[in-house]
Order: C-alpha cells, then structure tokens, then sequence
C-alpha cells in the first residue's frame, strides 16, 4: 500500500487532509497497542507532509510490475442491496 | 405427542449427591435435553424433596424450549400441559416459555397485553421487555399489535424501525432516513437501531464506522443474530461455521471477485509464458468480462495494465485492443504507469521515450488538478526524467533528439525540451530551487563537462548564494584557471557561511600559496611577497611543518629579487626546521613550479656523505607531505633524488611511519617514478592494517606495462580489501582499473584477495621480463575471444561490421565525449584577433551546441568563420 492508501486520503488531498487523516489514524492505531501499524502510519505521514518525498510517491507509485492479481489487494467487493428478505431470514434462523 | 413417563424402569436410584444433580444440569447446557429430563425425574423419584423438584422443573424448562426451537409448537403445548397438571406451582413459568415462543411466531397478543396493566410491575416489564429484545424478529406484528393503543412507543419504535429496515436494505440512504428519533436508547428495540446503521455503513463502504455500530449491538438481541454475519461480510475471519442463511445473505449482499481472482492469476501467466502469444488475448478478455460483471470500477484500471503490460511485451496492438473490447482510459495513472514500465525494461530505447510519455503525464496531470503546472511535483518529475535520460547514451540520446525534430538550434528545441537533461534541469531549479536538486544537476554537469559544470555552478550560486557547494566548486575552477582574485573572493564567501568547514580552511592557506608560485612563474616576485605576507599573518601557518614551507617560499621569493641576504637566512629557517636535504628538495620544487630551477641549488646526489643519501627517503615524504598541506599535488625533483629514494628505502623504512610510506608511494606514481612506488607499496602492505587496500592499490599502479594479469590481480584485490575496509576512494580507483567495458571483469573474493597479498608479499621483487612475479591466470576472467578469426574458428557467425570495426582506428574515431579542452584549443587557434569578448563568447556556445549534434570543432570554426578549417584527427562526425 503506498502512503496515501495508507492514510486514506486521495492524491490531491492537502496538507490540512492529511493532517487530519493522520490524527484519526493515530487514534485508530495508537502506539501503544499497534506498534507496527503506527509506524506505517507514521512513515506515510513523513512522506506526504514532505513536498518532495510526496511528488516522489506519487510519481513512483504506478502500480505496474505487480501481478494483476494485486489489483483486487484492498479493493473492497461491490455491495448489493438485495432487499430485508435475506437479512430476515438470518435474524429468524436462531 | 405423549411424554414417556419412565422409560427406564430398571434405572437404580441414584445416590444423594450434589455431583449428580451438577451433572444433569451440564447435560442442559451441553444441550441433551431429553437424557437430562430422564435423569432428573429418575432423581426426583428418589429424592422426592425442593431440588429435586426445581431440578426436574428445569430440565422439563430447557425440554420445552428445545422443542419450541425445533419449531415443534404443538409437542411443546401437550409438555406444558403436562407438566402444569402435576407442578401447578410451575404454571407462570412454563406460560411464560411459551407467551415468548408465541412472541417468535408473531403472535404478541399474550406478550403485549400486560402493558395496558398499570399495576405491572418493574419486573414483569422488565421480562416482557427482555422477550421483545431476544425474541421478536416481525417488527411488522409488533407494529401493528393491538393489544397496545396505536401511540404507543412500542408500536412506534417497531414502525420506524420496520420502515428504516427496507429502506436500508434497498437502496443508499441519508443520515436523515435512519436518524430513528422514536427509538430511544432505553427502548427493547434499540438494537435494531444500530443494526440498521449498521447495514447502512456496510453498504457505504465505511468498515470502521460499521464495525463500530455492530460492537454497540447486544449479542443475546435479535440483531446480534446479523453480527457474524456482517463480520464476515466486511472480510473477518469467523470463528464459527457460518449458517446456510448467513451464507446466502453474504452471496447475495457482497459481489464474489473469486472468479476475476482466477482469471487475472490466469493471465499474469499467460503474460509470462513467451510461447503462446494467443494465450494472452484469450486470457485478457476472460479477466475484461468477468471484471465487467463483478468489479466494474476497476476495469478501467484492469485495461490501463493489460494494454500497458502487453505494450511493453510487444504485443500486437490490434488484438489486444480486440480482446480489452474498449481502449484504456488515457488519464494521468495511464500515462504514469506506461512511463515507469517503459523505464523498467532496461532498453535504453525505452528509457527516452519514457520522458516523452512522461511528458504528456505531466500535461495531463496539470488537466486534471493532479498537481500544479508549477509545483514542486512538476520540479520533482523533470528531475526524474533528467534521471532517466542520464541512462541514453549520450549517442543515442542526441539520435533521439534529432530524430525528434530538433535541427540544433535551442530555440527550436524548446517545445521538445523534455529530451533535453540540461533544460529538465534548468526547469525543475526555477520552479523548486532547492540545493538537492541544484546537486543532482551539478553531477550531470560534470559528467558532460567542466564549463557545464561551472555554467550550473554559477546558475547555483545566483539562485542560492546562501549554499556553499557552488562557492567551493567556483573556487576551485577559478583556482584552476589561476584566476586568483577570483578563487580568493570565492573565498571570502564561503567563509561568510562557514567558516570551519574543512575546505574552506584549507583553501585559506593554499589559494594565497598557489597564487604566490603564480606571481613567481609570471616574474611578479613583489606580488608573490603580499601573498606570502598575507600567509605568514595566518595563525594556522604557525602550525606543524608549514612554517618550514613560507621559509622555502620566502627564499625563492627573494632570489627572484635579487635579495641575497634574504634568501640566506630564509634558507636557514628552512634548513633549521627541516633540515639540509629536505630544506633544499623543497626549495627545488617550489622553483621547479614557479619554472626558475636556477633559483635552487641542489647538490648532486653523487656528492652527497653516505648519511645524507640514507636520509632522502624520509626527506622526500616530509616534503611530499607539506607539499600536500599546500594543495601541492606534484613536486618536481631531479630524477636521481627519486632514484636514490628508491635505493636506500630498505634501509630506512624501519624509520617511516606509514603516513610516510604512503606519501613516498604516491610522489612515485605522481612523478612516474615507479621502483619508488612499489619499494613504499611492498613497505606498506607488511605492515598490514586498514591501509593495506591504499597499498595494493599503489602497487597496481606501480606495476610496469606487459604485466596485464598481475596488474589486474592487485587491482581487483584492492577493490575488495577497500570493500572490506569500506575505503572507497580506492574502491572508486580500483574499480577504474579493473573495469573491462568489452567483456567480464575480474572480481575476487575476500579470500582470493587475500591470496593475492600473500602472494605478493613473498615477491617484492619489482617486475621485470626475467621477474614477471606470481602467475594470476586462473584469476581472470574465462572470455573467449571475440574477433572475427576467432568467431570464425568457433564456428560463430562473424559479424558483418567486424571488418568494419577493424577500420575503425580510436586514434581516428576517439571517444564520444565532449572534450571541452580540444574545443577551447581549436577555438582560440582559430578566432579572429580582437573580437570582441562578448562575441566570442557567442561563436564559442555556438560551437559547443554544434557539437553536440555530431559536428567537429573544426568544421564548425569552418562554417562560423567560412575559412578553411585543418581537419584534425580523433574528432568523431
């Protein structure tokens, strides 16, 4: 995942953006409890605050060379709305 | 249905034991409900007292209900029956098994109805609110209950929350539709109302917010029977298998990309496999279609990499067009991403059309609010394409660039500027001035040629006159011109922003001692006399053997004047810090580089006592050393000096210490003095250490020509002790040296170099035809040779251009590089006198840029100046 998937902001966000996706993913993953999440979270922070460090991101973060499989990495499956008929059949199956 | 009233009449009684009475109550929880019932009555029969009573009630409790969940209605009503007959006091228990099992089925009339009771109790109100919560699924019944008035919050809450329910289960929803105001927190119902932000949250795509509001559910709640579901569906694992109800809400909620996981894998190896090119295509619409079916949104994406990855494969265009059924979307990611696969394939072809596409990125990028025209993304990327570009070989690059349109003039090259390093530069400097990018053009600069690198170094400086680095380079060039004003006002600068860099402090001592020996070759000996001044006013030149160097540099001086008495008793000075021999050697060499030999007398060697000749060696390196303070590279002495040096070093190497041996080793090879060298590299290398890298080095150099294989052997055995010592100026030397750009190089291990020191400290003999020293054959690299006899002999098929080749003389064709000082030479031999310096200038970058399109200097003085040029040999058409 490259720093902006990381943070969830998209590749125009600006500085303020960031700088509050960052603050709601500490809160998320704080320190204490999820060591290696937050350094991740960190490093993507470094890097998008950076100007340059995140122009450098941006161009080198093509997606080309991995496999396609790794398109459908992170990619969250279309939801259907299939009506309360299949949601009631769970709630009375007890 | 008839209840067996013992159907094991043989059972002994069982003993009085509150074990046996646990163990009846761990077969209800482990759910055998009927052996439990049978134990329990079998117990009470025995016991006939209040446990045993409550036992059996309650195995008759978790009966009922058993059968109520198997749905079996009228099994559980005959039980009940039963059982209210022979334990009446049992009868609101049992009534309130099966008001709530009612209550599953709909029917809430029973359940309901006690609310219109004033007098209920808390408690009562509490179970019936309990059943609502754990058991009512139809809100649809509970709305529409008449047992309660219409306005009642119950029904009101059941209606909102019924209405919310397939509004959210149909299509997107607003805050607004499932803010449910009428369901209060309190309320039996509140469940519901997280389930429905829930389901609302899981349909936006927002996992964590859905998360959250599942957590907030009950589990025992007729919504907790969702949450492992919904857990599932937002892709965690469950613990538990999951019903066939569950399954079918999660296939009918949430797309299965299982299939398109199948086909991409599929044509990931179809794109590895080089033998079936149709394997591809047919691979690729099978991933396009089953991407339209099941991620649509990510099929623009899928074609960008399939037309890319085919692309750069060399696929047919065409049918790779046919099998995506549409073309990719051209956006900024495509562009982005036919660059970088361009750059990655490693044809140096590729690496410049690279900067073109990334060019029409970077126009699309601006288009599409990706970033600004004139942002820092734009410097960052025409510093990457420079980049990319640095990787052209200069041939082919200015192939590409002409091929492009450009016929040499730089105006007419502005539009395609993007295959030019140095406007990519220039462009990325203007728009983000930083000093990394200021450096990153720099080192192209002075890769292509010193006056580019001085042009940027200017450039930089303009900019950035705050950055020392251009300041230092300034200086040192116009130190090299011997434009010393300048160098010294450089200088100045750079001690303005730091004062103690070690650069700075060493050129306060050596620019004034440079420009001195320049005012001596120039006969401005009263000139040389301020430098000197100016030196002597310093406090670092009181420190070390640097007094002993104004002392030299102070008799010169003053034999240039014509002072006699002063140039004895500098010569005193000299002598007395340095003594005899070592005073005059460094006498002799500052008048050897002010070109006024006659100005130092120097005994003949022949001449001098036997202790005076042991004491050259030792005197050399002190004078090499001071003469190195002074940024002195060379120092010209007789050439018996060295020779003796030399002999006697044996001697007295016990004497040197090893930044003594080093610097003998190095006046060696500086003044082709090559015995000298190897005596102080063979020294060197016994004593061993971190410079026993340096010392092979020097012995490399050392080594006289027709010695290829040893010389390549020391060579590529310091690269790998300077690797071990992480010395890497000599790996940089080394690396020169035993770089081969027409076949393998050598490259030894750590042990191999080892070997080679071994060997070479039992031969410390220098090489000669009769001596040639230890045989590194099995050392070099095993290439066959590729001349077209050879190829020939081989069996190959010689290249047609081999003869071709053959003709293709280095003296006549030279190197393709951009030899600036050649271009100076045949410029100033053919200007006209007295043209003015501005012009000059002109004519000078005209003839540079011509060049650099494939003219040779000497045409192009041909064609300024219309005269006719002398053809010189060693420039490339």
């Amino acid at each position: 995942m490259n720093a902006n998937e990381i943070l969830g902001v998209p590749a125009n966000a600006s500085e303020e953006e960031i700088r509050t996706a960052y603050l709601s993913k500490v809160k998320e993953f704080p320190p204490d409890r999820s060591p290696e999440e937050f350094e991740s979270i960190r490093d993507a922070y470094d890097t998008l605050r950076d100007p340059r460090r995140r122009a450098k991101a941006l161009l080198l973060s093509s997606g080309f060379g991995a496999p396609l499989v790794s398109l459908l990495d992170g990619h969250k499956p279309r939801r259907i709305f299939a009506g309360p008929q299949p949601w009631r059949e769970v709630l009375k199956s007890k | 249905m008839s209840v067996r009233q013992s159907s094991k009449p043989n059972v002994p009684v069982p003993p009085v034991s509150a074990g046996f009475e646990s163990s009846v109550r761990q077969m209800i929880a482990d759910g055998k409900y009927k052996t439990a019932l049978e134990r329990a009555k079998d117990f009470h029969k025995a016991q006939r007292n209040a446990a045993s009573e409550a036992l059996l009630l309650d195995a008759y409790a978790a009966r009922i209900q058993s059968l109520l969940d198997q749905s079996l209605m009228p099994e559980a009503r005959s039980l009940v029956d039963l059982v209210k007959d022979r334990f009446p006091a049992a009868k609101q228990r049992l009534d309130s098994i099966m008001v709530a099992a009612s209550a599953r089925d709909g029917n809430l009339a029973g359940l309901l109805q006690p609310l219109n009771d004033p007098e209920l109790s808390p408690e009562r109100r509490a179970d019936i609110d309990l059943v609502i919560q754990t058991q009512v699924t139809d809100l649809v019944a509970l709305a529409a209950c008449a047992e309660v008035p219409p306005g009642h919050s119950l029904r009101q809450a059941a209606a909102a929350l019924d209405r919310a329910f397939k509004v959210v289960t149909s299509g997107p929803v607003t805050d607004e539709q499932i803010a449910l105001p009428e369901v209060s927190r309190r309320s039996p119902l509140a469940a519901w109302k997280w389930l429905i932000r829930a389901i609302a949250c899981f349909h936006r795509n927002e996992g964590d917010a859905c998360r959250e509001a599942l957590s907030a559910i009950q589990p025992e709640s007729v919504p907790g029977r969702l949450v492992p579901a919904m857990r599932a569906m937002l892709g965690s694992k469950t613990a538990a298998m999951l019903k066939p109800a569950e399954l079918a809400l999660i296939s009918r909620t949430t797309e299965d990309v299982s299939e398109l996981r199948g086909a991409l894998a599929a044509l990931d190896r179809a794109l590895a496999d080089e033998d079936d090119e149709s394997k591809v295509y047919k691979a690729a619409r099978a991933a396009v279609r089953l991407c339209q079916r099941s991620a649509p949104e990510l099929l623009g994406q899928l074609r960008q990499l399939i037309f890319v990855r085919g692309g750069v494969d060399g696929l047919n265009p065409e049918r790779l067009m046919a099998a995506l059924e549409s073309a990719p979307p051209k956006d900024p990611g495509f562009f982005r991403m036919y660059a970088r696969a361009l750059e990655s394939t490693g044809d140096e072809q590729d690496a410049a059309e690279a900067c073109e596409v990334w060019e029409t990125f970077r126009e699309a990028a601006v288009r599409e609010g990706w970033f600004r025209a004139q942002g820092v993304e734009t410097a960052t990327l025409y510093l990457h394409m420079a980049d990319v570009l640095d990787r052209v070989p200069p041939d082919l690059l200015r192939e590409v660039q002409r091929s492009s349109g450009w016929k040499g003039g730089p105006e007419r090259s502005e539009d395609r500027y993007f295959l030019f390093p140095e406007k990519l530069y220039a462009r990325a400097c203007v728009i983000d001035p930083h000093p990394e990018a200021f450096a990153q053009w720099m080192r192209w600069a002075a890769g292509q040629s010193k006056s580019k690198a001085d042009e940027v170094a200017r450039e930089w400086h303009r900019i950035r006159p705050d950055d020392l680095e251009p300041i230092l380079h300034l200086m040192a060039q116009a130190q090299k011109r011997n434009a010393f004003p300048s160098a010294l006002a450089f200088l100045v600068k750079a001690e303005r922003i730091d004062a103690v860099h070690p650069v700075v402090r060493a050129a306060r001592l050596r620019l004034p001692a440079a420009s001195a020996i320049h005012h001596l070759q120039k006969k401005k000996p009263h000139l040389a006399a301020e430098k000197l001044a100016q030196m002597e006013a310093l406090p670092q030149s009181r420190q070390g053997d640097r007094p002993a160097f104004l002392a030299a540099l102070r008799h010169v001086i003053a034999k240039a004047t014509g002072d006699d008495t002063a140039a004895a008793q500098s010569l005193l000075d000299a002598e007395g810090l340095l003594g005899g021999i070592a005073a005059g050697c460094l006498i002799f060499g500052i008048s050897d580089l002010a070109k006024r030999t006659e100005w130092a007398i120097l005994p003949v060697v022949a001449k001098l006592s036997p202790q005076e000749r042991k004491s050259i060696p030792k005197a050399l390196a002190r004078v090499k050393v001071i003469a190195s303070d002074f940024g002195i590279k060379q120092i010209g002495l007789p050439v018996t000096y060295f020779e003796e040096a030399a002999t006697h070093f044996a001697k007295v190497a016990d004497t040197l210490d090893i930044q003594e041996i080093r610097s003998l080793g190095e006046l060696g090879t500086g003044t082709r003095q090559p015995k000298l060298a190897w005596e102080a590299a063979g020294e060197g290398l016994k004593r061993g250490g971190p410079s026993e890298a340096r010392f092979m080095l020097l012995r490399a150099q050392a080594i006289p020509p027709g010695f290829g294989p040893r010389y390549l052997a020391i060579a590529a055995a310091a690269l790998e002790l300077g690797r071990s010592h992480r010395d890497m100026d000599v790996v940089n030397e080394a690396t020169e040296i035993v770089r081969n750009p027409y076949g393998d190089s050598i490259s030894l291990t750590a042990e191999q170099a080892r070997g080679v020191v071994k060997k070479e400290l039992a031969s410390p003999a220098f090489p000669s035809p009769n001596k040639p020293g230890p045989d590194y054959g099995d050392l070099m690299p095993k290439t066959a040779c590729q001349c077209a006899k050879c190829r020939a002999k081989r069996g190959e098929i010689p290249d047609v251009f081999d003869e071709e080749e053959d003709e293709f003389d280095d003296d006549v064709f030279g190197d393709d590089e951009f030899d600036e000082v050649e271009m100076e030479r045949v410029f100033k031999q053919n200007v006209p006198k007295g043209i003015p310096p501005e012009l000059a200038r002109m004519l000078y970058e005209s003839m540079r840029e011509a060049f650099l399109s494939g003219v040779s200097p000497d045409e192009i003085m041909e064609e300024i100046l219309n005269e006719g040029g002398k053809k010189k040999k060693g420039r490339r058409k």
